[in-house]
């Protein structure tokens, strides 16, 4: 089967008055149909410029420097507008953390929603409108008809980010960015949409990427994991392979790191440190400074992407062995 | 004795009726008053050094609470208890040193951080104030402190901005710390946080509960989190306790069905790829809540006698409490 969504060495840079702010900086990674991808990482590791820089999101003073970004065999990198227009929202569609950055609050709900069908197809409203109906009905929200003239603040919170999903939806994209689309939501709602998308991406074949810090909500979805360091994705492979077996020592950090994974009471595994600076990124691996496994190379040339067996991927030059880590 | 007991608190929020509601009251249309209880009826103790977790979802109460047990703000019925004594009956000496023993850590450090203020003086104007250093030592005092929590006492001049997240958060602690309370009040106080640094901030607060013979209300929707680090916990549904015991009886196997759906959705990296069976429906409005028990509507368990009568928090098991009407058919 071809992928999808292949990014290939993907580099998406900030030109600021302090630096050159190398946000995402070589990332590599393709999804098949109906795959859902959990891309993990911590604030400023990139995970979210990447998403958007799938979606041609990324404004001055940043911009995408390199690297190739091909949906359905379509290069993005380089579109004019007028092909975004074309992309946008058809092919590729993106849910946010917060919902009302989705949604217009003075607009009604099938007023967006026709919207965005009708910038794509010309089809007759009351087609439209009735895929309008269906889409709220396939996300659960209850009595979808009477929703459909509601305003986004008559929703609750898990409600509003259900119709957010729903309008990602609607010209059935072959791809759809998830930046941490439950984050704000509680426990049990969460669950709910995290169930959803699930359902959705396995019926209609869409791909999904999932950005998150979180790894226990993207354990239970994705399909693989790639985790995110200082601009570039340090580990990826299958989700069961990357959470028992991890093999590069900031995966091992943070799964250790996890109150769960440490007898209760007692001090967690902590990893020492905080992240870089991405304006004074150390010389060679941006972890190495607070890496137990660092050795002399670390400190001094980047490591490049190696094949690990499995279908894993990983950019470290003292990698875990396998039974060690489990 | 317990160093602090909530009995029976309520707090309701009243909305005030507005201009074109008050004219349509004189006019003799009638107005209905929009009532919020955000808690009603709760009970809650944390002995000595005890760390008591408090969970629930948004609108249950648990900020409330939270800030009622602080002293930030006051109930509306119920009193609390500070060693035996209600903190209001108390000469204004003991009320004082009352109050100033339980202390608040919040969620976003960058709103509750003065950010024109340096460090020294976030850190220091307290106890300073309160006398619990004289203006001589209140410098060193501020070192100590700053070390406590693991930050670099050299930074003491620096505004809130400057620092990371993680060390905000340290410095939100210090401030806590700085007026030798007996309890700490934690309200979402890691949430904010990336995984890697909210596991050192968790371990600070083992530690200063240690060195310090601390008592903590570690208020959290992380279940994870209240599992490692509370000894009992207690799971607020929409102003109301549900369930009330030792953390490893009730993370291990709660009684309630609300306590049960929360641990089944709370996500973990243990299970790998799943279907999920989600609770259906949402949290009810805390301006409406739904006649008796407020869970019926979504419990799959529920009863005729769930939407009549409310459930009372009543001991199943030697320490551990629980309020629902399945367990009296055994």
């Amino acid at each position: 089967m071809s992928a999808v969504l292949e990014v290939h060495d993907l580099k998406a840079h900030f030109f600021t008055r302090r630096g050159v702010i190398a946000a995402v900086d070589g990332v590599d990674f393709s999804l098949e149909r109906g795959e859902v991808m959990g891309l993990v990482g911590e604030s400023g590791s990139g995970k979210t410029v990447t998403g958007l820089s799938i979606l041609g999101l990324i404004d001055p003073p940043g911009r995408i420097v390199a690297g190739s970004i091909r949906l359905a065999g379509q290069e993005l990198v380089g579109a004019s507008e007028e092909e975004w227009r074309m992309i946008r929202g058809r092919k590729v569609a993106m849910i946010f953390q917060d919902p009302m950055m989705t949604l217009n609050p003075v607009l009604r709900i099938d007023t967006q929603m026709m919207e965005a069908i009708l910038a794509h197809e010309a089809i007759p409203q009351e087609a439209a409108r009735q895929r309008c109906r269906d889409a709220l009905g396939r996300v659960g929200i209850p009595s979808p008809n009477e929703r459909l003239s509601a305003y986004p603040h008559q929703f609750s919170g898990g409600m509003r980010q259900r119709v957010a999903i729903a309008i990602a939806l609607l010209n059935n994209p072959e791809l759809i960015i998830a930046d941490e689309p439950t984050t704000a939501l509680d426990v049990t709602i969460q669950a709910q949409i995290v169930a959803q998308v699930q359902k959705l991406a396995a019926e209609m074949g869409t791909a999904v990427v999932w950005v998150t810090h979180d790894l226990a909500v993207v354990s239970g979805l994705a399909d693989k994991l790639a985790v995110m360091y200082a601009g570039r994705i340090v580990e990826e492979g299958p989700t069961a392979d990357v959470l028992n077996r991890p093999m590069h020592p900031y995966t091992l950090g943070l799964l250790n790191s996890l109150p769960v994974r440490n007898p209760r009471g007692r001090p967690l595994n902590q990893i020492p440190g905080a992240a870089p600076s991405l304006l004074a990124l150390p010389p060679g691996c941006p972890f190495a400074p607070r890496c137990i496994r660092a050795v002399d190379i670390c400190r001094q040339v980047a490591p490049a992407e190696t094949d690990a067996g499995n279908a894993r991927r990983l950019r470290c030059y003292n990698p875990l062995p396998a039974a060690e880590a489990a | 004795m317990n160093l602090i007991e909530a009995r029976r608190v309520s707090k309701r929020f009243v909305r005030k009726p507005d201009l074109a509601a008050k004219i349509a009251g004189m006019l003799g249309a009638p107005v209905k008053q929009a009532v919020v209880h955000a808690l009603d009826h709760v009970d809650l103790s944390v002995a000595p050094g005890e760390v008591v977790g408090l969970v629930g979802e948004s609108g249950s109460g648990k900020s409330t609470l939270g800030r009622i047990v602080a002293g930030l703000q006051d109930a509306s019925d119920g009193e609390v208890m500070f060693e035996g004594k209600d903190r209001r009956t108390l000469d204004a000496d003991a009320r004082k040193r009352a109050y100033l023993a339980v202390q608040m850590v919040f969620q976003d450090p960058m709103s509750s951080l003065n950010p024109r203020l340096r460090i020294a003086d976030i850190i220091g104007e307290a106890p300073l104030f309160h006398g619990v250093v004289g203006r001589a030592e209140a410098r060193s005092y501020v070192s100590e402190m700053m070390n406590t929590v693991g930050l670099n006492p050299a930074y003491a001049e620096r505004y809130p901005h400057q620092f990371s997240g993680g060390q905000r958060a340290r410095i939100g602690i210090a401030r806590a710390l700085a007026v030798k309370p007996r309890m700490i009040v934690a309200d979402e106080a890691i949430a904010a946080l990336d995984a890697s640094i909210q596991a050192q901030v968790i371990n600070l607060f083992m530690k200063l509960r240690t060195d310090f013979d601390l008592a903590y209300l570690f208020i959290s929707h992380d279940l994870g989190v209240v599992q490692h680090i509370a000894d009992r916990v207690a799971i607020l549904y929409l102003g109301r306790v549900v369930e009330f015991a030792a953390a490893e009886k009730v993370l291990a196997t709660p009684n309630h069905p609300y306590s049960q759906a929360l641990l089944a959705n709370m996500p973990r990296v243990e299970t790998g790829k799943h279907a999920f069976a989600p609770l259906e429906g949402e949290i009810p409005s805390p301006l409406d809540p739904p006649r008796g028990c407020h869970f019926h509507p979504r419990c799959p368990h529920a009863m005729p006698r769930c939407s009549e009568e409310v459930p009372p928090l009543k001991e199943i098991a030697p320490g551990w409490m629980s309020a629902c009407h399945l367990n009296d058919r055994a």
